[in-house]
């Protein structure tokens, strides 16, 4: 699945004032494959964004081509590119809603009419995929498990769909470090097993470990598109957009700057230690 | 002061085995300090912070807030108005249809004149930076923007006890830090008040960096407490920290090895 923005414009509140631009001349590109992350400080439009994935937005001008076809044409199916294309919302756990976990991953592959068989199947290998047992789970109610297995289940539910491509806006948001390490291995076990990951996250630490590439919005424009290695070599861009660099390089550049360590360029605890090791 | 003595609450009583969330725990919060409370998922973090004011009575052990007592149904009011809670999710607290009504909505169930709230309205709308929406409904502002708010309309209500849990996790680094630097603010306030008047902080959070700008760092574990120190000391257990499910600030990481090369722990005191 290969999807394209050209030209893209939102404003919230067309009509009435106050009028507030979200999204200018967003022009981007992802193929199938790919891992994209997504990073802006709050209100540069990343979740304004998304919606337009699915069509769950007009652009205000401008469209969104999926597979050169433009979606906002009268005989554009966006039912079908809502089930190709999984979005996991932020706090997607407070979207449960049925009595047992089985159930409630199940919903989207019965609305869809599947045959039974292909229901179960689809439910254990979506639970199977986020690190849930559905034999020792299935059955139990959605809302007595913890922060961390409520998220992962809805994740479950929006996998049940097999979707093409993944969209998730911050899934990490208050969960411990195990639970984000969790989440980490799940994205990228989906995206080795072919599934195009498109991730929103202001944890710039997980978007570094994870993705290929990454997109910097800032008020509601494209302000860098590509490499991580090229974008953290400009931690100038950062700055600009309010951006942190991620703890392990400040701290390496200290160490630097105290003259305990001699190499600046440090991307990671284990390089550090290595470099500490041999002082 | 907040005197927490011996309370215990369990979630599901009634099922075979009830999750125990708080066990016997004892704390003591005086006035204006700056607490951070950390645990991961399920430690019982969220529990103990919901019983400060009253919205979670314990099932046993007491809560007293200065004179007053969660147990006692008229004292729970007035409680109400001492501890101010932010929540991690602004959606959840945010009520009006626009950004000035929202900070005036607690001042006018307090019945604070018309004048002064315009007043209050004002001044904190600017402290925290929202002028520019003052008219915006404020499902339009961004995530940060609202938890912005959130805390806004909770300071205009003069808390003496401020809870924040996870409030900085729906934000994106420029709002952590300015959400950190308000806080830092009220601490540094408070040096210049009387005692009486300073505003403690009770700072729930999942980023151990954050929780370097607090003065007493505890750490929570099945409804106990494990760590009650300044976050300096705290930090220097990685292993029994690991073993809980939780991390220390990178450098924390690296401080044995530091150690090992000859230099003291003070050799991190520079790097925030």
């Amino acid at each position: 699945m290969k999807i394209k923005f050209e030209n893209v414009c939102y404003s919230y509140n067309q009509k009435l004032p106050p009028k507030i631009r979200v999204l200018s001349n967003i022009n981007l590109e992802i193929v199938a494959g790919e891992f994209v992350g997504i990073v802006g400080p709050t209100g540069s439009g990343k979740t304004t964004l998304l919606q337009h994935f699915t069509g769950l937005l007009k652009p205000t001008s401008g469209t969104v081509y999926v597979n050169d076809k433009n979606i906002w044409r009268k005989d554009f199916q966006l039912q079908d590119l809502r089930r190709k294309i999984g979005v996991v919302f932020q706090f997607p756990e407070s979207q449960l809603f049925e009595e047992t976990v089985f159930d409630d991953v199940a919903f989207a592959p019965r609305c869809q009419k599947l045959p039974g068989k292909e229901i179960n199947h689809r439910v254990t290998s979506a639970l199977r995929l986020v690190g849930i047992d559905a034999e020792q789970m299935g059955n139990r109610s959605p809302y007595h498990l913890s922060e961390g297995e409520m998220r992962r289940i809805a994740l479950a539910g929006v996998l049940a769909m097999a979707p093409e491509m993944l969209i998730l806006d911050e899934p990490t948001a208050g969960l411990d470090p195990s639970g984000i390490k969790l989440i980490a291995g799940i994205l990228k076990r989906l995206h080795a097993e072919g599934i195009t990951i498109v991730l929103i996250s202001h944890n710039i630490d997980l978007i570094f470990e994870l993705t290929n590439r990454i997109i910097i919005l800032d008020e509601g424009a494209i302000e860098f598109d590509g490499e991580k290695t090229s974008f953290f070599h400009s931690s100038k861009m950062l700055l600009k957009t309010k951006l942190d660099l991620p703890r392990i390089i400040k701290l390496s550049q200290f160490l630097c700057d105290q003259n305990i360590i001699q190499n600046r360029e440090v991307y990671s605890k284990h390089e550090l230690e290595k470099q500490l090791k041999v002082l | 002061m907040i005197n927490i003595s011996n309370i215990s609450y369990s979630y599901d009583t009634n099922q075979k085995k009830p999750i125990k969330a708080l066990d016997e725990i004892n704390l003591q919060f005086r006035e204006g300090e700056f607490i951070a409370l950390m645990g991961h998922n399920s430690s019982g973090k969220t529990t103990l912070a919901r019983t400060l004011n009253g919205l979670i009575q314990p099932q046993s052990g007491e809560v007293s807030i200065d004179e007053l007592s969660t147990t006692n149904p008229q004292d729970i009011i007035p409680i109400r108005r001492k501890v101010g809670m932010v929540f991690q999710n602004p959606d959840n607290q945010i009520i009006t249809t626009s950004v000035e009504r929202e900070v005036a909505f607690g001042l006018e169930n307090l019945g604070v004149k018309t004048e002064m709230m315009h007043q209050v309205v004002t001044a904190i709308l600017e402290r925290f930076n929202l002028t520019k929406y003052r008219k915006h409904p404020p499902h339009l502002l961004s995530g940060g923007e609202k938890q912005r708010l959130a805390l806004a309309s909770v300071l205009a209500m003069n808390p003496k006890y401020l809870v924040l849990d996870e409030p900085t996790s729906m934000l994106d680094p420029q709002g952590r830090h300015d959400l950190l630097n308000l806080l830092a603010e009220i601490k540094a306030d408070n040096a210049e008040k009387k005692t009486t008047d300073q505003i403690t902080i009770i700072f729930i959070t999942q980023f151990p960096e954050e929780a370097l700008y607090a003065d007493r760092l505890i750490v929570m574990e099945k409804g106990k407490v494990v760590f009650d120190e300044t976050p300096e000391i705290v930090f220097q257990n990685i292993a029994q920290l690991k073993k809980i499910g939780l991390e220390a600030p990178v450098e924390y990481e690296i401080l044995p090895l530091l150690v090992e090369k000859g230099f003291g722990v003070e050799v991190l005191d520079k790097f925030r």
